[in-house]
């Protein structure tokens, strides 16, 4: 099979289309003919593994110390069809359309993957793989972020970092619960974010919403980049902070305030729970989650679409899209 | 018949009067006709889907699939299903059953325990849900001990009224905390020692208890450590998110630490057996429901918003009037 290969640490560059021996499930595993999957920036985070922080250093301690060993291809989460399963498999078998996040696998940058049963779901008839693909990080991260921070109906919330994957989402979830959402991102993704339904959106680069004087029921700050004791003085009595990408630092900031200030601040790990799947569908269903993709790119691309995440243009998703490429 | 269903998520006026197709009782199920209901704190959190995560329960993400409302229960038995043993048409019961708040309700035979003659089915629907808690907070997860020194905080309230009467029935000298208007009530409760919360802090009076058990509970986990004895308990029923995570993740850790431990109780089990040991109570007159007042049926939402806005003494009670009787 062919595969995108993550050749060392570095560069958009170190991805490099290789060819593969195909993957065979073991007993508890499916494999899985890859559609579609995706480019985040952690994706890019990953690739790159720079820096000394704990957590690169510990992914660096799983993946391979000086290039990815253990790991070799890089994507987080796919859809696509099941092409084979192993003898314990109960939940699915060959054909079905589904689609999985990869968690510490990764791999997803190839024609074949396999993965253990319990990760992938069947994909709602009316999604495309290129839709489904994205579901898994921006779609259970954004609705993990709400519940972390007990949204409800007639909230204001804040999401800073809105345009990416994780925002898109969360936006339309909060919306259709019935919140006030003000989106923060640059410039160019103000439209996007208001044409899935943002009530206000603020250009960072012109306004610094903690300094407005403005404050939120709920505050999500998908990138973990705003002033962390200005980002909670701008929270309502009683508001929640949520952290997602925390690093180690306002982790521990994140429960000292928690203990001196009384404000809560919660930082949101995603949890892959097949009632969270399940509340996702029954949006879908009803007309009112779609995905937001930005760009495709063929899989032989993916550099490329490394460049334009990394450059942070993405508005919502990028995807690739994998069998379709290869097959042509 | 007449029911209550709650038709969206949100405030009560989600909860609408409908007329709805009675129910037959399946295998272990028995037909209620429902005399009285109660409110508790559980039928609000979910009428508005506060806290986020009953939305991820499956009952319906914008609006709940199951509208049927309602929790704690009395009346009287008029079917049974096929292999129900304990009881038969006429019995008079209390105990939990999904959609109490309609003319007839179907409770499975395990959730239903039967009513001491001496009450009323007013009282006896006062009692499931917050006698569980109290009882089964007090005696599973703080067990409880004759002798003890207790401290109720949040006394006043459902669980509290109960949780009071209940720690005098376990033998243990009660402190009850509440806010001055209530202090009359307090003493008709027979709590030794009264707290007004107004006036004084108990987490600094340098009183230490062998329990704390805090509905509702506001203080910081610090200041209730210090108002504890060494080897003392703190059990927290209920409050908001912040707290209740609170003593889940920092209570544990303080634990370790010293003899002191804390715990937060989640939702009462309902258990049959328990039914049947607050009806022996009732019956004997150890705890008395107080019922703080009265609805109809068709005023439900009413009643809910005088349990959200106003803190009630006690229990607010639904009383169903079937036109037949009239």
């Amino acid at each position: 099979m062919k595969a995108m290969v993550w050749t060392k640490y570095g560069s958009p560059n170190v991805l490099q289309l290789k060819e593969l021996e195909k993957p065979t499930p073991k007993e508890n595993e499916v494999l899985i003919k890859v559609h579609a999957a995706t480019v985040t920036i952690a994706d890019c985070e990953l690739r790159r593994m720079k820096g000394l922080s704990p957590l690169i250093l510990a992914f660096r301690i799983y993946a391979g110390i000086l290039k990815p060993k253990r790991i070799t291809i890089l994507g987080q989460e796919l859809a696509g069809e099941i092409e084979a399963v192993g003898k314990e498999v109960t939940k699915f078998k060959k054909g079905d359309q589904v689609f999985a996040p990869c968690l510490l696998h990764l791999g997803a940058y190839a024609e074949y993957k396999c993965l253990p049963e319990s990760y992938p779901v069947l994909k709602p008839a009316s999604l495309t793989y290129e839709e489904a693909a994205t579901i898994p990080t921006g779609g259970i991260n954004g609705l993990d972020f709400l519940r972390a921070g007990n949204i409800q109906p007639g909230d204001s919330l804040l999401i800073n970092g809105a345009g990416g994957s994780i925002g898109t989402y969360a936006l339309q979830i909060a919306k259709a619960l019935g919140a006030n959402v003000t989106c923060v991102d640059s410039a160019e993704k103000l439209d996007m974010l208001r044409s899935i339904g943002a009530n206000h959106v603020i250009d960072y680069r012109q306004e610094d919403f903690t300094k407005n004087s403005q404050t939120y029921d709920v505050i999500i700050d998908v990138i973990g980049k705003s002033s962390f004791s200005r980002s909670t003085q701008s929270l309502k009595p009683n508001g929640r902070y949520v952290l997602g990408n925390a690093s180690i630092s306002s982790r521990i900031r994140a429960r000292w305030t928690r203990m001196t200030m009384g404000k809560t601040v919660i930082v949101a790990v995603a949890r892959y729970k097949s009632e969270y799947y399940a509340f996702l569908k029954e949006l879908i269903e009803a007309g009112k989650l779609k995905s937001v993709i930005d760009r495709c790119y063929p899989l032989q691309q993916l550099a490329e679409a490394h460049r334009y995440v990394e450059a942070s243009h993405k508005k919502g998703n990028v995807v690739i899209t994998v069998a379709d490429s290869m097959d042509k | 018949m007449k029911a209550i269903l709650q038709t969206n998520y949100g405030s009560p006026d989600v909860l609408q009067l409908r007329e709805v197709e009675k129910p037959t009782p399946k295998e272990d199920q028995v037909l209620v006709k429902v005399r009285a209901a109660s409110i508790n704190a559980l039928d609000y959190r979910f009428m508005r889907a506060n806290p986020f995560f009953i939305r991820l329960m499956g009952r319906g993400v914008l609006k709940p699939k199951d509208m049927r409302f309602g929790r704690d229960v009395a009346g009287r038995v008029e079917a049974v299903g096929e292999n129900v043993t304990q009881f038969r048409p006429g019995d008079e019961i209390f105990g939990t059953a999904n959609g109490a708040f309609a003319e007839y309700v179907l409770a499975k035979e395990s959730y239903i325990a039967l009513k001491p003659a001496n009450r009323s089915f007013e009282e006896a629907a006062a009692v499931p849900i917050a006698a569980l808690t109290a009882l089964q907070g007090l005696r599973d997860t703080a067990g409880i001990r004759s002798g003890q020194k207790v401290l109720i905080q949040g006394a006043s309230g459902g669980v509290g009224t109960f949780a009071v009467q209940l720690a005098k029935s376990f033998g243990t000298e009660v402190t009850a905390v509440c806010s001055p208007r209530n202090l009359k009530l307090m003493r008709s409760l027979d709590a030794d020692n009264i707290i007004d919360y107004t006036k004084e802090d108990f987490t600094k009076s340098g009183q230490r208890y062998d329990l704390i058990f805090a509905v509702n509970g506001y203080h910081s986990l610090s200041s209730y450590k210090r108002a504890l004895c060494p080897q003392g308990r703190y059990v927290c029923a209920g409050g908001t998110l912040p707290q209740i995570f609170q003593a889940m993740l920092l209570g544990s850790r303080v634990s370790e630490k010293d003899g002191r431990k804390f715990s937060s109780m989640g939702v009462a089990k309902v258990d049959q057996k328990d039914l049947v040991y607050l009806a022996e109570l009732l019956d004997a007159g150890k705890i008395t429901p107080v019922i703080d007042a009265h609805y109809p049926l068709s005023q439900t939402a009413e009643a809910v918003r005088y349990v959200e806005e106003k803190h009630a003494q006690g229990k607010v009670v639904i009383t169903v009037i079937h036109p037949d009787k009239a």
